[in-house]
């Protein structure tokens, strides 16, 4: 029961401390969507090479209780102080505070912080299994370790979202998860009778005890001030919280609030970028006649919301997504952002824009989309076609929707031209006019009504003097200036030559997101950006001959060597690793795209794709005899699970059933995805090859190529279809491996 | 043996094939135009004297602007009639307030620039390799004539630093003088005074980006050194061009009050009080994304602080429609232009004096 503990424990804090620093990793990279695949990546790489270090230095040891809890101690060490750390990457990148970091200095400086964190964490599972080993020799245990870890993170990632984050700062959080650690390297130590050490246990308890007074005390709240205000050194740091979407900033300086979202800059207040939010609101405003009923999703707040009720509006619904921005807006409130909001014609709602939109009995004049840049996927989806078919269907006759998007005239580069070009044409895919109104942002007007094509400045000008709106950047010059026919021309000369490269931009085939990480890649390292370019030449077709050469070079290999018996089940493994994370992905990925960010549900997906591969993982883990056929079955199954998971999507995207029905078939997907990965590893460990540090690394490794090439190259540029064929491709090859180089007694002697 | 000779051929023919690969990538050197400003040294290098860094270029490279490139020991620029941006904007955008208020110019650029400035608005053009930005062919003739179709009254050049197409510069300006048309440029300040010199005699205006008024923040932040640009600022105003100041005010960086004390103070023994200095509000750009905008308190403070040096002409930047944008008679304290963003909204001017008490005011009107 103890070691069971001590499993649950070691999965419960592994998450907890990997979703808090990432987290706080994702503030100080500014919200790049990149940092989530680069810190995974090295999270999960570490984690391998700590297991494969400790697999073969404690192989045979015989004190394996005391590497264990030696391990866990440094983990608990490690893990303050890498937050700690973390919240100074800019300064230890050398970075100016608010300077954005590149690829290549957030990869080397997290790959240092975490290696003192993930390394003993990874090693701990190799000691496990040598602890038990030794308990119960003739036994093989892999299964049942990997079981009840992968039990311990699902209720870390359920205790972490639904109790710890609302309630608790960071330090609280990894000083209580470093206590829990240290308490259980004296049970550990407790538990092996052999090992016992009175100094080790005395050790250990006042580290325990001083972790935890510094948790409970004040200590916390003091590490947590100070390392905040380091982030940010020249203003005052009056809030900063973490919801269940993300971190909420605010700084103060000389009277001026700035509203941070996940580092990123939200808005400002008393004065916003007044350029910006006027020419949004009033040129969308003026195009419309009779802008009755409004509808703003997204960046509402700090004023957009203000310049849209210059205009005679009747009713304005505003949607924004975390309800702790919208609560530190009205506690940080300017005159401007407290009287937008209070407005009796404003109505807000705490609620996903999307989800808002699909959930809306009201028909609008206008719908304007307030954030600028998809440098998510989470912000693609306001901008991709199956979105905008969606809005049309809230939209009055006549009605338009507007978003911006990055422009400049001086000279828009082809990544940025790319990403105008593929949400233009995921937007003239839908509507019968989209009208670029190009400039230092891009303005677009999408609409059934004809007449938009026909807009004159001299009729918005006509608007906006028999409306009386008072503004500071946008008058009428300015309305002509914008309108000249020479950007229209210069917009049409950067975007031609990259319309047919970009694409359109697809609920499921994102690629306005690949096109602004390529432009964001491109301001530390232009030449890198090309990279971006031949990543492009990925197709399906060109990924399985690949895959096929590979495959006949390694049979051939094996034909003349026989060496490939022991590589089979690793390799097997790690495409598993590999799959099992675009699942993952691709799940999460899809629900949100069809139902909105429901943060609840997506913990839910994936708790349910942990309990499927905890569940399976403890169940296959009770047989002992010949596994092969069992194996090859599960690889099969995995072939077909992934060829069959783009179509369940297009089908559940198209089906007319109820809501209920759907998310229900979502959680047997995940439950199934989980519980096929979660499977092989139990019988991998009865297969010829390494021995199960190894194999866990091999599982890692998997994750970490799922999490960075699947997650953040293949998707945005495959799509998610071909990645998951793509997975598919990778399974039937790995069968095919396993089919010819498995022994058909495939037994471990 | 016979495997390790196919293992040999097998990764020779692999590097012969990146190698090939490689060449095929490369661009042709490109055709340019002969520079001005460099000295020949020995073994085929020659070192550029157009800007502070005089780079030392060996044969096939380029300095630090990108696009001066030694070419068989002679320096060519090889953006020479390739501008990369050409539009028409109001001289307002630059901002020039006293160069012909409400003038429509046509604005000119290529790519390259001898800054690497952290908050740079153009970074796509003024740090890209020419090769990767899509460029026009304009001659000289070919610019003026376009700016006369467009009927702009002057030609601004801009973006990134103009002074690293110097040539192209040169003579579209010089051209356009003959066609009757104003130059200006709107420059960081990172040139030397001999061909500073020489180009100020086709230019009317100049703007000078003054980034800060610290070795630290110019070495820091823009990889670059403030006393050549405090040289080329007086050299501006010992030509009697017209001359108006610029400096982005950066939260943490370049907001310190004592430094903006002492910059107006230079300015004024240095320039005169009659130099326009507008304060403008930082934006995130490039890499400083999560620096906040500047506060407007701070402007407000930075144009009192230049008031009280004695500077006259002090504006505050890149707040649309703040009081501080428009222009005041120094003697009476009346408005005389206001201005809406970009647009002059109003201009009492007549004939370049104030209205209501007869004062002159300096400028281009």
């Amino acid at each position: 029961m103890a070691f069971v503990c001590a499993l649950l424990v070691l999965g419960l804090s592994g998450l907890v401390g990997q979703i808090v620093l990432l987290r706080e990793f994702l503030v100080v990279a500014s919200g790049n969507e990149l940092a989530i695949g680069v810190f995974l990546g090295n999270w999960l790489a570490l984690e391998a090479l700590g297991c494969f270090l400790a697999g073969r230095v404690w192989a045979k040891s015989e004190r394996p209780a005391a590497a264990f809890a030696l391990c866990q101690a440094c983990f608990a060490v490690a893990l303050p102080a890498a937050l700690f750390a973390i919240r100074d990457l800019r300064a230890l990148c050398g970075a100016a505070p608010g300077e954005a970091l590149s690829l290549a200095a957030m990869f080397t400086v997290s790959l240092a912080l975490l290696a003192c964190v993930c390394v003993p964490h990874g090693a701990l599972f190799a000691l496990a299994g040598r602890m038990r080993q030794r308990e119960d020799p003739g036994r093989e245990n892999g299964g049942m370790i990997y079981g009840w870890e992968t039990l311990g993170t699902l209720a870390g990632g359920l205790i972490l979202t639904f109790w710890l984050i609302p309630r608790f700062q960071s330090f609280r959080i990894v000083l209580a998860v470093s206590t829990l650690d240290l308490l259980f390297c004296v049970m550990t130590l407790a538990r092996a009778k052999e090992e016992r050490s009175a100094k080790l246990w005395g050790l250990y308890g006042l580290g325990a005890t001083a972790a935890a007074i510094l948790a409970l005390g004040p200590a916390a709240a003091t590490l947590h001030r100070v390392s905040v205000q380091r982030q940010w050194p020249g203003s005052e740091v009056v809030f900063y919280d973490n919801s269940v979407y993300g971190n909420i900033t605010v700084l103060k300086s000389e009277g001026q609030f700035t509203f941070l979202t996940d580092g990123k800059i939200a808005t400002t207040s008393p004065v916003p970028d007044i350029e910006s939010v006027e020419e949004l609101a009033h040129f969308a405003l003026l195009a419309q006649p009779r802008p009755d009923d409004v509808l703003v999703l997204g960046g509402g707040a700090g004023g957009l919301l203000r310049e849209v009720l210059k205009h005679p509006v009747q009713r304005v619904d505003y949607a924004e997504l975390d309800p702790l921005l919208l609560a530190a807006l009205t506690r940080f409130a300017a005159p401007m952002t407290g009287g937008e909001l209070q407005d009796p014609r404003v109505s807000v709602h705490a609620a996903d824009g999307r989800l808002f939109v699909k959930g809306a009995a009201r028909r609008y004049d206008v719908i304007l989309i307030g954030a600028l840049q998809p440098d998510s996927l989470q912000a693609n989806r306001l901008l991709t076609m199956e979105f905008f078919a969606l809005a049309r269907t809230r939209l009055k006759p006549g009605g338009l929707l507007a978003f911006s998007l990055p422009g400049s005239t001086a000279f828009l580069e082809p990544d940025l031209a790319s990403l105008n070009s593929c949400v233009l044409q995921a937007a003239s895919g839908v509507f019968a006019v989209v009208r670029p109104i190009p400039g230092e942002t891009n303005i677009f007007l999408a609409s059934d009504e004809p007449g938009f094509n026909g807009l004159t400045a001299g009729l918005l000008i006509q608007r906006l003097r028999k409306r009386r709106i008072q503004t500071g950047f946008v008058g009428p010059e300015q309305l002509s200036l914008r309108l000249e026919e020479q950007w229209g021309r210069m917009f049409q000369r950067f975007l031609s030559p990259v319309a047919a490269r970009a694409g359109i931009n697809r609920d499921f085939n994102p690629r306005a997101v690949l096109h602004e990480l390529a432009d964001y890649n491109a301001m530390f390292s232009p030449g890198a950006a090309r990279l971006f370019t031949w990543a492009e030449l990925l197709t399906l077709p060109r990924l399985a001959a690949a895959l096929v050469a590979v495959l006949l070079a390694a049979l051939a290999w094996h034909g003349r060597r026989r060496r490939l018996s022991s590589f089979a089940a690793p390799l097997a493994i790690i495409t598993t690793g590999f799959g099992g994370m675009v699942y993952n992905m691709a799940l999460t990925f899809a629900f949100q795209a069809l139902y909105g960010y429901v943060y609840l549900w997506i913990g839910l997906l994936i708790s349910v794709f942990m309990a499927g591969a905890a569940g399976a993982s403890l169940l296959f883990s009770c047989g002992t005899g010949p596994a092969r056929r069992t194996f090859l079955g599960l690889e099969t199954a995995l072939v077909i699970f992934s060829a069959a998971l783009p179509m369940t999507f297009q089908a559940l995207a198209g089906a007319p059933v109820p809501d209920s029905l759907m998310k229900g078939a979502f959680l047997i997907l995940c439950l199934v995805s989980g519980a096929l990965t979660g499977a092989q590893f139990p019988l991998a460990c009865r297969m010829p090859g390494p021995g199960m540090a190894s194999l866990y690394s091999c599982d890692l490794l998997g994750g970490w190529l799922g999490a960075t090439v699947g997650s953040a190259v293949l998707l945005p540029i495959l799509g998610l279809r071909d990645v998951c064929f793509c997975v598919a491709l990778l399974k039937l090859a790995s069968l095919a491996l396993c089919v010819a180089a498995l022994p058909l007694a495939g037994r471990k002697t | 043996m016979k495997r390790w000779i196919a293992r040999v051929v097998g990764a020779a023919v692999l590097v012969g094939a990146v190698l090939v690969s490689w060449n095929w990538s490369a661009e042709k050197p490109p055709f340019g135009h002969e520079c001005r400003f460099y000295k020949t040294l020995f073994d085929g290098q020659v070192q550029c004297r157009l800007c502070p860094r005089k780079c030392v270029i060996p044969e096939g490279k380029r300095g630090t602007c990108n696009i001066r490139q030694n070419v068989n020991g002679k320096l060519i620029l090889v953006t020479y009639g390739k501008p990369c941006s050409i539009g028409v904007e109001p001289i307002e955008k630059a901002p020039l307030f006293h160069f012909m208020p409400g003038h429509r110019r046509l604005v000119l650029a290529t790519v390259g620039c001898v800054l690497r400035c952290r908050f740079c608005q153009n970074w796509q053009i003024s740090q890209a390799a020419f090769e990767d930005v899509p460029h026009y062919e304009l001659s000289p003739e070919q610019v003026v004539a376009v700016a006369l179709h467009e009927k702009a009254a002057s030609i601004c050049f801009t973006f990134t630093e103009p002074t690293v197409f110097y040539e192209y510069m040169y003579d579209v300006a010089k051209l356009a003088h003959e066609k009757g048309l104003k130059t200006s440029m709107i420059t960081s300040g990172y040139i030397e005074t001999e061909p500073l010199v020489e180009l100020l005699k086709v230019l009317d205006a100049v703007k000078i980006d003054l980034k800060g008024f610290t070795e630290k923040f110019y070495e820091e932040m823009a990889a670059a050194d403030l006393a050549p640009v405090l040289a080329a600022i007086k050299t501006v105003k010992k030509s009697g061009r017209w001359l108006e100041i610029v400096n982005l005010v950066i939260p943490g960086q370049n907001d310190d009050p004592q430094d903006t004390a002492r910059m107006c103070r230079w300015l004024n023994e240095n320039t005169g009080a009659d130099t326009p200095v507008h304060f403008t509000r930082f934006f995130p750009a490039y890499k400083l994304l999560s620096v906040p905008p500047t506060p407007v308190a701070t402007l407000v403070r930075a144009y009192d602080i230049a008031k009280a040096a004695g500077l006259h002409y002090v504006y505050v930047g890149n707040v649309p429609g703040h009081p501080m944008e428009n222009t005041l008679c120094p003697k009476c304290g009346k408005t005389l232009i206001e201005r809406q963003g970009f647009q002059v909204v109003k201009n009492s001017l007549k004939n370049g004096r104030c209205p209501y008490c007869g004062e002159r005011l300096n400028g281009l009107w």
